[in-house]
């Protein structure tokens, strides 16, 4: 099943102490999905796959500009359409070029929708449907991607590119 | 997540005269635009001048005492981007903030000390469990990291 993955900070999500049971924290809502122009960027893995979510996280962590970890949210594909949620492919700001066309946006959103996006992400949060990577994990993948030619340290930005730099030796 | 256009060079801020204010100006920058994990925060140049000017321990008082978990979080994720906080404020900061109620308090504390990159506080992370178990399996995966 294909997936929509997207970065979260997982421990806003988690159940706050002044919410009722179920309940969706408004900051994780307006730290997490702040959109623009009505629309929520994602990236579209072909399978909830250790690999393709991997790449996603490639995608995602080679666009940042510090070397830090990342929580991926991925969500079921078949539910983003059952929920009549209108999306819209669209180039990913990523400087690994391969994987732009893995960028989607879900758009046309009203408050309604957005708290169904919420929702699901806070039941991929609950069901544990998260990549968790650690920083060094981070660092790891984005080394193997420019070993394997799918990524120039020189589109790398700031501290992340210094890091990433030292990891392969370059100075 | 929206990047954000800090940069560490770019934003010369004029000296508070009074350590109080100097912090007040970095929690108004981190109510304007929340920290994310991955991109600089525009308070980090601030916190670097504030650090040279007050030192880091007024500040990470602040950290414990202020009302809203989020802010406190943010603040010590910011800290926790600070390689100069010294050895003995890094463990208080771990210590301090593994021992918060709030899941987003002892996240950031575990994010400053994976940061930092210092295996001298793997001893209190080896300690630490939490009653959320993907906090535990992040503790473990910091403490593999510092212990490479």
């Amino acid at each position: 099943v294909p997936a929509f993955v997207r970065m979260i900070a997982r421990a806003k999500w988690e159940q706050s102490a002044d919410l009722r049971e179920g309940e969706i924290a408004a900051d994780a809502v307006t730290g997490d999905l702040r959109t623009t122009q009505n629309g929520l960027s994602f990236w579209r893995c072909p399978a909830i796959e250790a690999t393709d979510l991997e790449r996603a996280a490639l995608a995602m962590a080679a666009a940042r500009d510090r070397l830090d970890r990342l929580d991926v949210v991925h969500l079921d594909e078949d539910r983003i359409r059952a929920s009549g949620l209108q999306t819209r492919a669209t180039p990913g700001n990523t400087p690994v070029s391969s994987l732009r066309s893995w960028h989607i946006d879900v758009d046309a959103l009203d408050l309604v929708r957005l708290g169904t996006i919420a929702a699901m992400i806070a039941m991929a949060h609950r069901t544990n449907a998260v990549l968790k990577l650690s920083r060094l994990e981070v660092l790891a993948i984005l080394v193997r991607a420019v070993r394997d030619g799918l990524l120039s340290t020189d589109a790398l930005r700031g501290d992340l590119k210094t890091k990433v730099e030292a990891a392969l030796g370059i100075s | 997540m929206k990047p954000t256009t800090g940069n560490r060079d770019a934003l010369p801020h004029a000296r508070f005269p009074n350590e109080l204010d100097s912090i007040a100006a970095i929690n108004a920058l981190i109510d304007d635009d929340s920290v994310n994990d991955g991109y600089t925060h525009p308070a980090e140049s601030m916190l670097d001048e504030h650090i040279e000017q007050f030192g880091a321990a007024g500040l990470i008082e602040h950290a414990f005492i202020t009302a809203s978990p989020i802010r406190a979080a943010d603040l010590i994720r910011l800290l926790g981007r600070i390689p100069e906080i010294e050895v003995e404020l890094r463990r208080m900061v771990v210590e301090r903030g593994l021992a918060s109620p709030h899941v987003v308090v002892r996240d950031a504390a575990l994010q400053a000390a994976e940061t930092w990159e210092d295996d001298s506080l793997v001893i209190l992370l080896r300690d630490h469990r939490d009653v959320i178990p993907w906090l535990n399996e992040y503790v473990e995966k910091i403490v593999r990291g510092l212990r490479i």
